[in-house]
């Protein structure tokens, strides 16, 4: 089907996704504030070009497109103002009641989404996109412009970028683990 | 999901899997549907009110460029306000250039605001008077925008809550911004309201804000952006605001990495919101 839908279709549409996108963003700029901006400039894009959406793709897909280039756009202009990208102190629960173990837990788990946010940008879209948002690498490769191969391997050197910066706290995960 | 789907799991991917991103919060995915309901309710009016609106311009910039062509008028008597150099303090950073959209957005406001009168509105701001120069020498006569002698200053207080309850409802918001302009509230008042627990409470105040305009006014509401306190709030009573400091900081805000998504999106919200006043 190639025909644009009603534009009643496509507000309910983009109601109905905006939790989604306002998650997709948070992993991608790892940074609250920022995630809602890049989902506004994302809004405007699409309330712009909702004639593009002519129902060939899923609707997730073609709103993540455009938030991956609000995000790429985002990301220039911190490149251009010497700033990096990275989770906020305020974006951190800070619990100073429950069990240790709880406690360390969550800061782990914190931890680890501070630095899946930090990776390199494209790193970080294609393990976002296939780790989290559970995309298919074909859908991926057409998002992000790539081939499966290089998908694969930009996945490969992210795992194992992550894997290196969490060295420390993977062993004795693998110690419970087992 | 490991790299290679066909090998078996790895314990990566459960430390990988247990990543906690913080969740946005309800106030913000509330945010972000009113600005698209904004967006699309507005859409259905605009555009041949639009057309319409551009037809009547012409008409009416021949008609008084035919008048004012055979008929010089007099010099008018203006109360100026004395502009008050801001120093911005909010860092400015180079991002990327403005759209043609943008860039006609923002023209548009500034073209809009150059045609109107140098008094548009009244305000509590101090004004200082230029003598005009015409042969015929007046008497200088301190007036109001509307060109009538300036009433005294016996207008009772307004109720705040009354006020911005008929500013946050569609219907009656002309009214309500009427009120603010007779009696404005103060200022204190209305900043505190930008952080109202209801979305359509803080609107109100921040277009009341703009309303009422004046640099000290700006200047705090700038603050509050570099602070990030109520920042889409503060954000939106500067893009209504007609004052030549709140626009030269919105225009800057736009080139900022920081702020300029903000920034973009408040100055479109706005320029709708201004043209549902007019119609």
């Amino acid at each position: 089907m190639s025909q644009v839908v009603d534009r009643t279709t496509f507000d309910r549409l983009v109601l109905e996704h905006l939790p989604a996108a306002q998650t997709f963003a948070i992993r991608l700029t790892g940074d609250v504030h920022s995630a809602e901006d890049v989902v506004q400039d994302a809004l405007l894009r699409a309330h712009r070009g909702w004639t593009g959406f002519r129902g060939q793709s899923k609707f997730k897909t073609w709103l993540f497109q455009i938030i991956l280039n609000c995000f790429r756009d985002h990301l220039s202009k911190l490149a251009s103002a010497r700033s990096t990208a990275g989770l906020p102190t305020e974006s951190l629960e800070s619990h100073e009641s429950g069990p240790r173990l709880e406690a360390q837990s969550r800061e782990l788990s914190e931890l680890i989404a501070a630095e899946v946010s930090k990776l390199p940008a494209r790193q970080r879209e294609v393990l976002v996109l296939m780790t989290y948002e559970q995309f298919p690498i074909a859908q991926v490769a057409q998002l992000l412009e790539m081939t499966e191969q290089n998908v694969r391997t930009t996945l490969h050197y992210a795992r194992e970028h992550l894997r290196e910066k969490l060295a420390r706290h993977l062993e004795p995960q693998s110690k419970r683990h087992e | 999901m490991n790299d290679r789907p066909d090998q078996p799991r790895d314990p990566f991917d459960d430390l990988l899997a247990s990543a906690r991103w913080p969740e946005p919060s309800r106030e913000s995915i509330k945010r972000l549907e009113s600005s698209w309901r904004s967006l699309t309710v507005r859409r259905w009016r605009i555009a041949p009110a639009m057309m319409t609106a551009a037809a009547a311009i012409v008409i009416v910039a021949g008609v008084w460029m035919f008048l004012t062509s055979s008929h010089p008028p007099a010099a008018p008597l203006v109360a100026v306000i004395a502009p008050t150099p801001v120093s911005l303090d909010v860092p400015r950073l180079r991002g990327r250039a403005l759209t043609s959209l943008e860039r006609s957005i923002l023209s548009a406001q500034i073209l809009k605001e150059s045609r109107k009168p140098a008094t548009a509105k009244a305000t509590t701001e101090p004004v200082t008077q230029a003598r005009a120069t015409s042969s015929a020498n007046p008497p200088i006569v301190e007036k109001t925008p509307e060109n009538k002698p300036r009433q005294p200053l016996a207008a009772p207080a307004v109720d705040i809550q009354l006020c911005l309850e008929r500013i946050a409802n569609e219907s009656t918001r002309s009214e309500g911004l009427v009120m603010v302009d007779r009696s404005p509230p103060p200022t204190d008042a209305l900043i505190g309201r930008l952080a109202d627990p209801r979305t359509e409470i803080r609107l109100a105040a921040a277009l009341a804000l703009g309303r009422i305009d004046g640099p000290a006014t700006t200047r705090r509401l700038i603050q509050m952006v570099a602070d990030n306190q109520c920042r889409r709030e503060a954000f939106i009573a500067l893009a209504s605001s007609r004052s030549k400091e709140a626009q030269a900081f919105m225009q800057q805000a736009t080139q900022s990495s920081r702020l300029s998504g903000l920034a973009r999106s408040t100055l479109a919200m706005s320029e709708i919101q201004h043209n549902n006043e007019v119609q």
